[in-house]
């Protein structure tokens, strides 16, 4: 599966001037901005997760709330961007953390809960894939989940991973080697082992 | 990079096979409870209720563990942490403490700290090496951080802190708030602001030696910031200058921008402050009425400074602005930034808002051409996931 051509439709426009008038603390201004910037939130979240993990809505409403709530304390909005980037990092760290933490009160493994594939958007293989990669991303620290998902599935050179995170760059790279060498011989046998090999000639 | 990589495919796979449930997931949160501010209640109750009795069973763990008058405690890494121990970060690892209240304490490597004393909303905490120290703020708050002979007293806070026994230096970055600093070389007490930064060696006689100092300034989000918030330091275009006396630059350079631009408007207003500025100030007094939100003086700077000094640094970092600031020109001022500064700080941003104005005016090839661009040159920025879209990667 490819992504569509050039396209429009997946571009959420900022209007000049709207992040502006939202940190001077214009409420219309700031509505308009959460909806232009749900996308990018949702977006963020969903890479850093998994598309099947079961808090999806509620992690991205507490990232949407949390610019909200922080908005007026941006100083400079030409950091914008980053800005939300960094925030939505650091609000899906905080629920990884806290769901290693409750995690030995609660039955079974809360990111595995759902079946939540909602339409038929992605071939089986590759859903069945990613899937897979996420469970196994599940059984590891928070931070060396994210540093995989940052580095591999939002792009990031390895120098933005290691501020996101807070992690020195060789920390960084010792945990992503050590989660590559695990999603290996993890994957050894399943459809995820065939998908790393099999894409790779795609 | 190793381009191609089996991983960098399988990310890739991953991000798109998640593009419409995120398409899904943004259509489903709710702007009006954002913006009321409110937590979202978790659809799935079974999962509310054993949090729910999580949170009792570790209530009444913390109660027969503590002492029912100090409800106290902190965590180091994932187990409990002790009164009295001191803990140590190893050579290349950050060290996290969470303590009961949600502030937290983020060791840089080799630092150690010990928490001394620990009550509801009261910590006194010893430290070496440095720290990010984040206090929430209560109405009972009080934390000292002990660095060498220097006592910080905070509130509710962020901050970096650090102290270098073989130096005996002590350095504090505030983030956001203000704390108090007690020690050597300060008369009495010393209050230091967000943006500011002070340091100090000891044992140090004279309060000359201790220079409070402008933070860092960062354009984008702060490389040790860790977190957002702590994301918000000083523009770049805002002049340095360590010792200046208390006026409209001072304020402007401590990103004091309120108490800036009454300092302003005391001297007359921008257009007279205008009369007499350098290229540099000139460029602050626009900064101070951007970030106060007088876009229009702001606008009125920036044009001042392009007919002033065209073709100066100035003037191409005013064309910046004027792009931010004016949605109708905006193009024309951003292309002029980057036909003057094509590798300047502004020109990932410069391109990116490029791309999303072409994309807004429908203009296909030029959008495929800009992402390109961007991805040529900021293969992972901020408008690298836009830029993707557009370029059909």
């Amino acid at each position: 599966m490819s992504l569509p051509g050039p396209s429009l439709r997946v571009v959420p426009l900022r209007s000049p001037g709207l992040v502006e008038r939202a940190v001077a603390g214009e409420a219309q201004a700031l509505e308009a901005l959460l909806r232009t910037e749900a996308l990018h939130v949702a977006r963020y979240v969903t890479n850093l997760l998994g598309r099947d993990d079961p808090e999806l809505d509620d992690v991205a409403q507490l990232a949407l709330t949390d610019l909200a709530r922080g908005i007026s304390q941006l100083k400079d909005p030409v950091a914008f961007v980053g800005w939300v980037r960094a925030l939505v990092v650091a609000r899906v760290h905080q629920v990884l953390r806290s769901r290693r933490r409750r995690s030995w009160l609660v039955f079974g493994e809360a990111t595995e809960a759902s079946e939540r594939l909602e339409a038929p958007d992605a071939s089986d293989e590759v859903r069945e894939g990613v899937r897979l990669l996420y469970r196994l991303l599940g059984q590891r620290s928070p931070e060396e989940r994210l540093i995989f998902a940052l580095r591999y599935v939002e792009g990031l050179a390895i120098r933005e991973v290691a501020a996101a995170i807070g992690k020195s760059e060789a920390t960084c790279k010792r945990r992503l080697a050590d989660v590559e060498q695990f999603l290996r011989s993890s994957a050894a046998g399943t459809a995820l082992e065939r998908f790393l090999t099999n894409r790779g000639a795609a | 990079m190793r381009p191609d990589s089996e991983f960098e495919r399988l990310g890739a796979e991953a991000a798109r096979a998640g593009e419409d449930t995120a398409h899904r997931v943004a259509s489903r949160l709710d702007v009006s409870k954002a913006l009321r501010a409110e937590r979202p209640t978790t659809p799935r109750w079974l999962v509310g209720a054993a949090v729910m009795a999580a949170a009792a069973l570790v209530a009444v763990v913390l109660r027969i563990s503590w002492p029912a008058q100090a409800p106290a405690g902190f965590l180091v890494g994932t187990a409990a942490g002790e009164t009295g121990s001191w803990v140590v970060a190893s050579a290349d690892e950050h060290l996290l403490l969470d303590f009961h209240d949600g502030s937290t304490v983020d060791l840089s490597p080799l630092a150690k700290l010990q928490v001394e004393a620990l009550g509801a909303g009261t910590a006194r905490v010893q430290l070496e090496g440095q720290a990010q120290i984040e206090v929430k703020h209560r109405a009972t708050t009080s934390w000292q951080v002990l660095a060498g002979p220097y006592t910080v007293h905070v509130t509710g806070t962020k901050f970096r802190v650090s102290w270098n026994e073989e130096r005996q230096a002590f350095s504090l970055a505030m983030q956001e708030g203000s704390v108090r600093v007690n020690g050597p070389g300060l008369e009495g007490s010393r209050q230091v602001f967000g943006g500011q930064r002070l340091e100090l060696v000891a044992p140090t006689p004279a309060p000359s030696k201790a220079a409070l100092v402008p933070a860092e300034p960062a354009l984008t989000v702060a490389e040790d910031a860790g977190a957002p918030q702590s994301a918000q330091t000083p523009p770049r275009d805002l002049p340095k200058s360590p010792q200046r006396p208390v006026n409209w630059q001072s304020l402007a350079a401590d990103a004091r921008y309120p108490e800036a631009w009454q300092a302003v408007l005391a001297l007359g207003g921008p257009q007279t402050v205008l009369r007499s500025a350098s290229l540099d100030d000139a460029l602050a007094l626009g900064a101070v009425a951007r970030l106060t939100n007088r876009l229009d003086e702001a606008r009125s700077v920036y044009a001042s400074i392009v007919t002033r000094a065209p073709g100066s640094s100035a003037a191409t970092n005013a064309h910046f602005f004027l792009g931010v600031l004016s949605p109708a020109s905006a193009a024309t001022h951003f292309e002029a930034y980057l036909q003057g500064a094509p590798e300047g700080d502004f020109a990932a941003e410069a391109v990116g808002r490029l791309l999303e104005l072409a994309v807004g005016s429908g203009d296909r090839g030029k959008a495929m051409g800009l992402a390109q661009r961007y991805l040529e040159r900021w293969p992972t920025g901020p408008h690298a996931t836009v830029a993707k879209q557009v370029a059909g990667r």
